[in-house]
């Protein structure tokens, strides 16, 4: 089946052409719920509410940018609204404050399995794992990312400045002590 | 690939572009749960599962003689080296719409305003900023009507990878910095003393052509004159931006000409301490960029002046 014949038949809410679609884009989706997620409850979560959005809405979807990533901007937008729903930013807790920089290249281990990276990513706090993903994964700037999330694009980039030493501090330690 | 550590964002992207995880058992079955729950009773796709879970058996029961035949067919004639149908290859489905940006900016504006337009209308009431929408621009449409679905900027994602620098980038640093080394004369270019916290002294960044997904591609290298390090949460640091630069250079020197921090990489910033560690103190700093865009021409930005309240 062609994806235009997949989503036609799941515009006609098809029930097995919708497990089809499922069953082709969730473990797919789930990799990038885990990412926005703090654990893999909530990344659960979200690939479930995403799903259903993806069925609702699956009559606006154009083609422009091919159904996976169609997909992928619906789950992602479900994890925003989760996030600005639940987290707001404002309360985001500022971890330490006492900055220093990190040398920025070559600090990092060579080879980080999946499993260290996205636990490092689950371990930020909200915010500043929410700016971190759409900034350096998605590849937004922070102006959009501030519109997204009703911020100021300094509050982003200052969140993304802190995501980033909080992750390569969380990566390098874990390698030093075995 | 080489054994080159990667830096964070490399490290990440890399590891989740395509990245698949496992689904917990049941998560459809909670999803299907759902979608009959939303649906009208009455509707054609609920009215007999008990029948459609018959069909389903039947179906894998032809399937599975499908399979058999199949194979019996290829072990009794080997001649024939097709192997047995193994259903359809599984599609990789690829998001990211990789390579397209760089190629033609300008093709993809229609298709984007089309969408934006097509999914933007029906503001739905519970979204306050509808109103907004509607004047706004393109990026500010495409994030108020973001329920609605529009397209995904996955595009970007190759937008910061380091592609190949221009390889004369070095030798242009060094030019580029030198003039900076004359510390004595200051520059024209200083910015008015900011008497009050600014608020968020960005340059204006020219909006040209669209990406796509990718709303606004900048033409300007974004950063801002001042900055307050004083954890308000608001122009702490010193980082410059763009979408359309490959490498950066930066070197932030104090009056007298001493590097006081350096990057070079798209994601370095200075947080307005000193090497030791210790708040650098307030007052005027230099800056010099030097920056390599996509296409390979340097961006050399004249060396500015940073102000750093507190």
């Amino acid at each position: 089946m062609t994806d235009e014949e997949l989503v036609s038949r799941c515009i006609k809410k098809d029930l097995a052409a919708q497990k089809q679609l499922y069953m082709r884009f969730a473990g797919k989706m789930m990799g990038v719920c885990l990412r926005y997620a703090g654990s893999r409850e909530e990344a659960q979560d979200l690939l479930q509410d995403g799903f259903v959005k993806v069925f609702d809405k699956i009559g606006t979807f154009r083609g422009e940018c091919g159904l996976g990533g169609w997909i992928t901007s619906v789950m992602i937008n479900n994890a925003l609204d989760n996030f600005r729903k639940t987290k707001p930013l404002r309360t985001q807790v500022e971890i330490n404050e006492n900055i220093h920089c990190y040398e920025d290249r070559g600090d990092l281990p060579g080879r980080l399995s999946e499993k260290e990276l996205l636990e490092a990513i689950q371990r930020l706090p909200a915010g500043f794992r929410t700016v971190f993903n759409l900034y350096a994964i998605e590849g937004y700037n922070h102006n959009e990312i501030a519109e997204m999330l009703k911020i100021q694009p300094g509050t982003s980039k200052s969140q993304y400045a802190r995501a980033r030493m909080s992750l390569q501090k969380m990566l390098t330690e874990e390698k030093v002590t075995p | 690939m080489t054994e080159k550590p990667k830096s964070l964002e490399e490290l990440y992207r890399d590891t989740f572009s395509g990245y698949e995880a496992g689904v917990d058992p049941g998560t459809w079955e909670r999803i299907e749960a759902a979608l009959r729950a939303e649906t009208p009773a009455g509707d054609a796709s609920q009215t007999a599962p008990a029948a459609k879970s018959a069909a389903g058996w039947v179906a894998g029961g032809a399937a599975i003689v499908a399979v058999v035949v199949s194979g019996l067919l290829y072990f009794g004639s080997p001649e024939e080296n097709s192997p047995p149908a193994a259903g359809p290859p599984r599609e990789t489905a690829a998001p990211a719409v990789s390579g397209m940006a760089a190629e033609s900016p300008e093709a993809e504006l229609p298709a984007i305003g089309e969408a934006v337009q097509e999914t933007g209308e029906p503001a739905r009431p519970s979204q306050p900023a509808g109103a907004e929408a509607e004047t706004a621009s393109p990026a500010r449409q495409y994030f108020t009507a973001r329920d609605e679905i529009a397209p995904l900027p996955s595009q970007a994602i190759d937008k910061m990878q380091p592609a190949e620098a221009a390889p004369h980038a070095p030798a242009m640093l060094e030019e580029a910095i030198r003039p900076a080394g004359a510390m004595d004369k200051p520059e024209p270019a200083v910015v008015a003393v900011a008497e009050e916290p600014a608020p968020a002294e960005f340059k204006p960044a020219e909006n040209e052509g669209v990406v796509a997904g990718k709303m606004v591609k900048k033409h300007k290298l974004d950063y801002p004159n001042v900055i307050t390090p004083n954890g308000d949460g608001k122009n702490e640091i010193f980082v410059v931006e763009s979408d359309y630069i490959v490498t950066l250079q930066v070197q932030v020197r104090d009056m007298n000409g001493n590097i006081v921090h350096q990057w070079n990489n798209l994601h370095g910033f200075w947080d307005g301490r000193l090497q030791n560690g210790e708040p650098a103190p307030e007052g005027k700093y230099l800056i010099n960029i030097f920056a390599v865009r996509e296409d390979g021409e340097p961006v050399r930005e004249t060396p500015l002046t940073l102000i750093l309240k507190r």
